[in-house]
């Protein structure tokens, strides 16, 4: 059991205290990060950009749902991929055959996939250490197989159309026009759809974060037994952030598949569940921002190293069936490296790599007014 | 008759297979408090070796090559990250796992490719025929040697010291310790032996009618639903989930088929694992002690 | 060569980043002889056991200051299973035997540092055994299934299967019967009789006293009071406060 000794606190001078004023920066730091975004579509003018930054943006809502279950509340859960696919086919179903809007299909994607993860739960996460992990696994195993199985519904290996984003009768993907003029190119139009919604999603998220159950989380998160003990509902504290988690990742999902127009079984396998793993546990498990930076850094990096690899010459660009280091790989390699070497050396992840600076200036600041 | 025989004797095969791989798994967790993600990988790691040496050297020097490769790489991943994550907590070394799977998986592709070789097992495509039953030479190769294999894991446990330094590690770690057992040691004893045992399963599981592939450490994951279903800190568990979970998949594969798309019967051993875990929670012949929280 | 098994010197523990466990602790057995650590819980008996014994850092523990000397050999650095090989061996606080495997397992796995011969191995086993003819029957039952005096008795025989120079015992008589108690007495005596040096920490001051030669009492990580044990169990002050009962209607009772 871990015991935390607070430091005592700085001398009061002129100065507000600490605490305000580290609320103050970061609020800074939020506004200032929503502005960045907004300008980014006009900063950015690399098409290949801003459709790898759309990605990293949906990608990033499945990762504040995944940082849920496992940042949060401590548990492994590798089935994410089988809640976004859920939540693709949902979608995907009211918004093409049915027809809807999408500010029905996508929280309808959310609550069904929530659901699903609320029913799924119980039988998991009444046992302690790592039965929801091998679970999860045999739940993206059957997911995997029921899509491709439930062709009806998936469109069998060829895959199928996803719901279009229609807003004031245009599809998003071909841009917005007012008339004849194209006011939002696909990608800004996407761009600003996307991080609306990753917005109201961390918003959500950091709501839940700073309630009761979120504390409630994270004290089954660092040590259930004694939670149990202290009159925390812990099963019950599980089965509402994997409820939680799924309805996020079923909207990552629809967004995912709205964007990409068409999609296919093969997508919802455990490689996808993996990869977003990987994103919260480099970006840092239990933080928001961990969420959002390690889905952009996941994103990026690939591209990244693509884009080295013209200059280095053992990479090549294109697949071998006979092995060889090829972009895709190198960067699946390192991801993978990556993982291990923040576990290591600092599992706070990359956004405490980040906030070290600010802590030193900080500290420095504080010298100084004392 | 002769069809549910000849299937029998196949899933019983490649029940053998899961055994040793699950075995693997299950002799990790005890013997080091861990799960190792990465297992499925080393399976993949061993067959490929496997592979790429039978061309120049005779069979069972391919075979030991490839022991001495898998076992060194589980070796290095044991003493980097195990020893420097084990203090920080169970989720924490199966997340670093993870990334070690990642990792290994894009290393095979990168050295190999994502073609589909040839097969590296001992025996070929041949077949014995007894009365109507056609039974593959490379079945009956597997179940014999797992059989060995077995027995030989067995007497190590029960008749020599090292295998005794181990069981009791794996019963309390502390009094281990206080007993002057170099506890640290038997970590990577624990991680060695899994490793020498999923070479084994990989040559089997690449053998005829399967091949070496990218594919065989997803196909090896199914000895997870093995433990789960037998219990996932009995070794005798293990071996019986195993050959459980290769029945299934065999005699799914030929009774099945027009059911469900085809592909019912790899996805059945997941199925009963979430049923087991709904029901049984420590499976046939795990302890009690695992259950609610 | 040491006249001293065990030496313990200026000991300062700490766990974790705050607490202090040990505040310059020194304790010695003399060779052949049995020492007693008293004092109420908490006061770090245990402590100083995982730091004589080196499983200190199993329960996030450092040494800060002193040292930790065996048969003259300083142990302070090395790992559990070096210490072990320099001739100590330790029965955990609540026996800690291996459940899982059977008495004779037990003590194989006792005996696993020294690496005997089959022959040497037996002769061992028999001389330890010994002192514990009830386990002789036992031989083939899993542990887990004996009884606490059984499991204490199954401690013990499995620390002197090392033969060790220094043994020490964590709290022998904890949760056991009177009768018990009492055969684990006769045991110790029995043990350090043929030359085994013990430290013994006990709860039950008045039967730790009445067969040890010396005795500390630690509280609150330190060593407020030693010496030898008949001086101790005339202490009015270690009477009332350990032994249950009041100096003038106890005194002379137990021994």
């Amino acid at each position: 059991m871990t015991t935390t000794v607070s430091a005592p606190a700085t001398p009061q001078t002129a100065a507000p205290a600490p605490g305000v004023r580290r609320k103050r920066l970061v609020v800074l730091g939020v506004a200032a990060w929503i502005v960045g975004m907004v300008l980014v579509p006009w900063v950015v003018q690399s098409d290949l950009w801003m459709g790898i930054g759309i990605f990293a943006l949906i990608a990033a809502i499945g990762a504040l749902g995944l940082q849920v279950i496992m940042g949060f509340t401590g548990q492994i859960s590798m089935g994410h991929a089988a809640f976004m696919a859920i939540g693709a086919y949902t979608s995907a179903w009211l918004g093409v055959e049915k027809e809807q809007p999408f500010w029905i299909w996508l929280p309808a994607a959310a609550i069904v996939s929530g659901v699903a993860g609320a029913i799924f739960a119980p039988a998991a996460v009444r046992i302690r250490g790592l039965y929801l992990a091998v679970a999860t696994l045999g739940l993206v195993f059957i997911g995997a197989y029921v899509w491709e199985t439930w062709t009806t519904l998936s469109g069998g290996d060829g895959g199928r159309v996803a719901a279009p984003v229609v807003i004031n009768g245009q599809d998003l993907l071909n841009g917005y026009w007012s008339g004849d003029t194209q006011v939002l190119t696909l990608f800004q139009a996407w761009w600003y759809f996307a991080l609306a919604v990753l917005l109201v999603v961390t918003v959500l998220a950091w709501n839940i974060k700073r309630s009761r159950l979120g504390r409630a989380m994270m004290a089954v998160r660092d040590k259930d037994l004694a939670a149990g003990v202290v009159g925390i509902p812990v099963t019950r504290t599980k089965v509402v952030a994997f409820g939680i988690s799924s309805a996020f990742a079923g909207v990552s999902g629809a967004l995912l598949t709205a964007y990409m127009g068409y999609f296919t079984p093969s997508q919802w396998g455990l490689m996808l569940s993996v990869d977003m793993i990987a994103m919260v546990v480099i970006g840092g498990l239990g933080t928001i921002s961990g969420a959002i930076l390690g889905a952009f850094f996941f994103k990026v990096m690939p591209e990244l190293i693509n884009w080295l690899a013209q200059y280095l010459p053992f990479i090549s660009q294109d697949a071998k069936v006979d092995g060889g280091v090829t972009a895709p790989l190198l960067s699946q390699f390192l991801y993978g490296l990556v993982i291990v070497l923040v576990l290591i050396f600092e599992p706070r992840g990359l956004s405490q790599l980040c906030r070290r600076p600010f802590t030193r200036l900080r500290a420095g600041r504080q010298e100084e007014t004392r | 008759m002769t069809l549910f025989l000849q299937l029998g004797f196949q899933g019983v095969a490649l029940g053998m297979v899961y055994a040793l791989i699950a075995l693997g798994f299950v002799i990790m967790t005890k013997g080091s408090n861990t799960f190792n993600f990465a297992h499925g990988e080393f399976v993949a790691v061993g067959a490929y070796v496997v592979l790429a040496l039978m061309p120049h050297m005779p069979y069972w020097l391919a075979f030991l090559g490839s022991v001495f490769v898998t076992v060194s790489l589980a070796l290095l991943v044991e003493a980097t990250l195990l020893r420097k994550l084990i203090s920080k907590g169970l989720t924490t070394v199966v997340l670093a796992t993870l990334g070690v799977s990642v990792m290994v998986h894009a290393l095979v592709l990168m050295v190999w490719g994502v073609g589909t070789k040839g097969s590296a097992g001992p025996v070929g495509s041949g077949t014995v025929e007894i009365g109507d039953v056609v039974l593959p030479l490379s079945s009956i190769a597997t179940i014999v040697s797992s059989v060995l294999v077995l027995i030989a894991l067995l007497v190590f446990f029960r008749r020599t010291s090292y295998g005794l330094a181990l069981r009791a590690t794996a019963s309390h770690q502390e009094a281990a310790l206080a007993q002057g057992i170099d506890v640290g040691r038997m970590f990577a004893l624990s991680w060695a032996i899994a490793a020498a045992l999923a070479v084994v399963a990989g040559i089997f599981l690449a053998s005829f009618p399967r091949v070496v592939s990218p594919s065989i450490a997803v196909v090896a994951l199914a000895a997870i639903p093995a433990i789960v279903i037998g219990g996932m800190d009995s070794l005798a568990g293990a071996v019986v989930g195993g050959v459980i979970v290769g029945l299934i998949q065999v005699l799914g594969a030929g009774y099945l088929s027009d059911y469900g798309g085809g592909r019912l019967h790899e996805v059945l051993p997941y199925v009963l694992m979430l049923l087991v875990l709904v029901v049984r929670p420590y499976g046939l012949f795990g302890s009690r002690g695992i259950e609610r929280v | 060569m040491s006249d001293s098994a065990l030496t313990v010197t200026d000991l300062s523990v700490r766990y974790g980043a705050a607490a202090t466990a040990l505040d310059g602790v020194t304790i010695d057995v003399p060779r052949g002889e049995i020492v007693a650590l008293l004092g109420p819980n908490g006061a770090g008996k245990s402590t100083l056991m995982r730091s004589v014994s080196g499983l200190l850092s199993v329960h996030g523990g450092t040494v800060t200051n002193g040292t930790v000397e065996v048969l003259g050999v300083d142990v302070t650095r090395m790992r559990p299973s070096a210490r072990v090989r320099n001739g100590l061996a330790q029965a955990l606080e609540g026996r800690q035997v291996f459940p899982d495997l059977t008495v004779g397992e037990n003590l194989a796995a006792g005996a696993y540092v020294r690496r005997y011969k089959k022959a040497e191995a037996k002769e061992v086993r028999e001389r330890v055994l010994s002192h514990f003819p009830k386990l002789h029957d036992l031989m083939d039952r899993q542990a887990g299934y004996l009884s606490g005096g059984e499991q204490q008795m199954l401690a013990i025989g499995r620390a002197m299967m090392s033969q060790p120079s220094v043994l020490l015992l964590d709290e022998p008589s904890l949760g056991l019967a009177p009768k018990i108690v009492e055969t684990v007495r006769d045991v110790i005596l029995d043990i350090n009789s043929e030359g085994t040096s013990i430290l013994l920490v006990e709860q039950n001051a008045a039967m730790a006293l009445s067969i040890a030669q010396h005795g500390y009492i630690l509280e609150g990580g330190r060593v407020v009071k030693d010496g030898p044990a008949a001086d101790l169990r005339n202490d009015d002050e270690i009477v009332s406060l350990y032994l249950g009962v009041t100096p003038t209607e106890g005194a002379g009772q137990h021994g």
